[in-house]
């Protein structure tokens, strides 16, 4: 099981950043990940395998108006 | 799961991103390649063939490709060194040398390729140092950049030169330097600089990168080319921030009528300019040029109208109205009439919900069945308002004056009109549903000039990324904000530029939030334009915090400075009717049980609205306690003097204004 902003999700060997992106409601286009705290870089979102137990966050970058 | 690939470049593997140009990879393994069209923020195009590499596929086919443009789409094994490979480059340069033998730029390649001297001879030959090569990255950066096409490539074979169309000077150019920037010869450079600048070459290094930005990032992110800031009609209702019905829901099951998408494809004609500054990169401007009016003097008529931006889809949505053509034609008619297209829809929207709840009738309106989504009474409305007749003379009073005389007049109930009235200082609300974030609600009712978004919009940071959890989080947040967008608004800046694109690398900053290297761009660029000394944020803040003390000191003077004038409306905290609370019933059940550890089994929705109202009110008022703290004003919001003192605004004038901090209003 994993927290994705703050949320439970099952895990499964091998998921990566950009498997849980295309799980989840993107809410707005602008975002950061991060995993147990840790900024990822946005080009290893495909390559990044998370692993069980980890608290993932998507923090959206937005000040609209 | 991966989309990366393994490729060899010389013998050394490498991951390479699928689609990704062969370039970068080259480049990643710090190989040395030559280039002269390519710029990396530019599309590539490989007219010069200089990165030229041999590319053998996995079933040992070879070919030869230019780096720059070729995507990476399976494993391949890449030379460039290989004979081939070199030859062709010798003999590029060769006819490069033999064509512009004195360009540095071209003597360069030349020597990087191992030539010294050309075999060709060449009658076209031009010695000129600073001649035009022909790369194309001015024609690019004008099309992509600043999304114009002024320069272009104009002649065939020999007689190929970049140019303005037939020749001539053409005025749609304003001389932004995007060319001259990324031109690599000096052939195009900026004859004079009409603004003085003290720091060209800083406003352009930042502004550069900036219009980079926007080129690779832009359709992925906020779609600020292609939408404008229409893209958030469709993103708030999906965080119950679309103000729907006075405010009342964040949300409407038609909201989906008056997506960006619906006028993209069927209204904007105007893809490109923009109407505030021609030449600024993320032209976020859209209109529709051909729209015909239904309604008012216009009638029939072709005229253009600008928008919708957001704040226009956002007052279609307070007024019940999700139908793109009334969108547009009150958007229109309040700019032709000069009226502010959102202060009047949100009282229009407070109008419609006393009409609903029988506040007013149609002996009140005229005989305007002003319900929601009445578009047709709304027009009506409007140009009663601007005629001067009827009941829009009323309602172009605004809602402070509606419900003074709605009380005294009608025998309205005073506290429903207060709490349902979104009004602030006696300006109307912006278009944003502050209810979920205590944050923005002071953000609202604390700024200067009563509820305008343009001095805080904390909704993301605090309700949605839950970024800000304490009260001193949220006050330092208050601090910050405020006057960091004063700041640029004193200066005449766009807010878009800096949180409307987010550079690649955002990821890394800790205080991600604000975009600290698109702060850095606002004030590296006025002390480029103004001859001031190396500016810092905290130089930054402190120019803006004098500005923005005198305002609060200016309010005080006029009777909209104290801690009374910072005091919402309940519906911008949260469900005042028994509708709103039950539109989202466990939502706020489960915030009943968080926030004050209520069971709300067995409550009443009207016991629940008063439990969670009392709630919000004092941690309101302990979030001003804060604010007003880091602020450095008093517990009535009236600057101290030691904090005048401070800023060095401390003069006679100004301490006279706040001398009575109680706020009782002085004498002009």
């Amino acid at each position: 099981m994993i927290i994705v902003n703050g949320k439970e999700m099952s895990w499964q060997a091998g998921m990566t950043i950009s498997d849980i992106l295309k799980n989840i409601k993107i809410i707005f286009p602008q975002y950061i990940v991060s995993v147990n705290d840790q900024r990822v870089p946005p080009d290893e979102h495909d390559a990044y395998c998370i692993e069980d137990h980890s608290k993932i966050k998507i923090l959206y970058v937005c000040h609209g108006g | 799961m991966s989309d990366k690939i393994k490729i060899t470049i010389n013998g050394k593997e490498i991951e390479a991103v699928k689609d990704s140009f062969l370039l970068g990879s080259i480049q990643a393994l710090k190989i040395k390649i030559p280039t002269l069209c390519h710029h990396k923020d530019l599309t590539p195009n490989g007219s010069c063939r200089l990165c030229m590499c041999e590319v053998e596929d996995a079933r040992g086919k070879k070919k030869m490709v230019t780096a720059c443009n070729f995507p990476i789409r399976g494993e391949i094994k890449v030379s460039t060194t290989s004979e081939k490979v070199v030859r062709n480059k010798k003999m590029l340069a060769e006819m490069y040398l033999s064509r512009w033998p004195e360009v540095p730029t071209i003597k360069k390649i030349a020597k990087d390729c191992g030539v010294t001297a050309t075999r060709f001879e060449n009658e076209f030959t031009d010695t000129n140092p600073k001649a035009c090569i022909l790369c194309g990255r001015c024609t690019r950066a004008c099309d992509e950049f600043v999304l114009e096409r002024i320069i272009g490539f104009a002649g065939r074979g020999i007689k190929r030169h970049v140019s303005m169309p037939f020749g001539e000077v053409d005025r749609h150019c304003t001389g932004c330097s995007s060319c001259s920037f990324v031109c690599p010869t000096g052939a195009i450079t900026m004859m004079s600089d009409p603004n003085n600048a003290v720091d060209p070459k800083q406003i352009r290094d930042h502004g550069m990168k900036f219009n980079g930005e926007m080129v690779k990032l832009d359709d992925e992110q906020c779609r600020m080319r292609q939408a404008g800031t229409a893209n958030l009609i469709e993103i708030m209702p999906t965080v119950d921030l679309l103000p729907c019905h006075n405010f009342q829901f964040g949300k409407h099951k038609d909201a989906g009528n008056i997506r960006s998408d619906v006028f993209r494809d069927n209204h904007w004609k105007q893809g490109q300019s923009d109407a505030c500054w021609k030449g600024c990169s993320m032209s976020c401007c859209k209109a529709d040029s051909d729209f015909i009016p239904q309604t008012g003097p216009y009638k029939g008529d072709t005229v253009c109208v600008e928008g919708p931006e957001y704040e226009m889809g956002g007052s279609a949505a307070n007024m019940g109205c999700f139908d793109p053509i009334f969108t547009l034609e009150f958007n229109f008619y309040c700019d032709t009439y000069g009226i502010d297209t959102l202060s009047t829809a949100t009282t229009t929207s407070f109008v419609m919900e006393c009409f609903e709840a029988g506040v007013i009738t149609k002996e009140h309106t005229g005989g305007l069945e002003l319900r929601f989504g009445a578009s047709d009474a709304v027009l009506e409305l409007l140009h009663q308002m601007a005629r001067g007749e009827g009941f829009g003379v009323d309602v172009g009073q605004g809602i402070r004056w509606l419900k003074k005389k709605w009380v005294a007049e009608y025998d309205a109930d005073a506290e429903f009109l207060q709490d349902i009235g979104m009004e602030v200082k006696g300006l109307e609300y912006s278009q944003y549903v502050p209810k979920e974030s205590i944050s923005q609600v002071a953000g609202f009712a604390l700024a200067n000039k009563g509820p305008q978004h343009d001095e805080t919009w904390l909704m993301f940071m605090d309700q949605v990324n839950n970024e800000i959890p304490t009260l001193e989080d949220k006050a330092e947040a208050l601090y910050y904000f405020p006057l960091f967008r004063t700041w640029f608004g004193l200066f005449g800046l766009c807010k878009l530029p800096w949180y409307d694109v987010m550079p690649a690398d955002n990821y890394l900053e800790k205080e991600y939030y604000k975009v600290p290297e698109h702060v850095e761009n606002y004030y590296r660029h006025v002390e480029s334009v103004l001859d001031l000394p190396k500016m810092n944020e905290e130089t930054m803040l402190e120019q803006s915090a004098r500005v923005y003390n005198l305002q609060r000191c200016m309010n005080h003077l006029m009777g909209f400075g104290t801690r009374k004038d910072d005091y919402p409306p309940y519906r911008s905290m949260g469900p005042v009717t028994a509708a709103e609370w039950e539109e989202r019933g466990d939502y706020y059940d489960q915030k009943l049980k968080e926030s004050i550890n209520v069971d709300p089994v067995g409550l009443s929705t009207e016991e629940k609205i008063v439990l969670l109202r009392k709630y919000r009110e004092e941690l309101y008022d302990r979030l001003v306690d804060k604010t007003y703290e880091r602020r450095g004003w008093n517990s009535n919001g009236v600057p101290t003097l030691e904090r005048l003192k401070a800023l060095k605004i401390d003069l006679p004038e100004v301490i006279d204004m706040v001398k009575d901090s109680q706020g009782k209003r002085k004498q002009l």
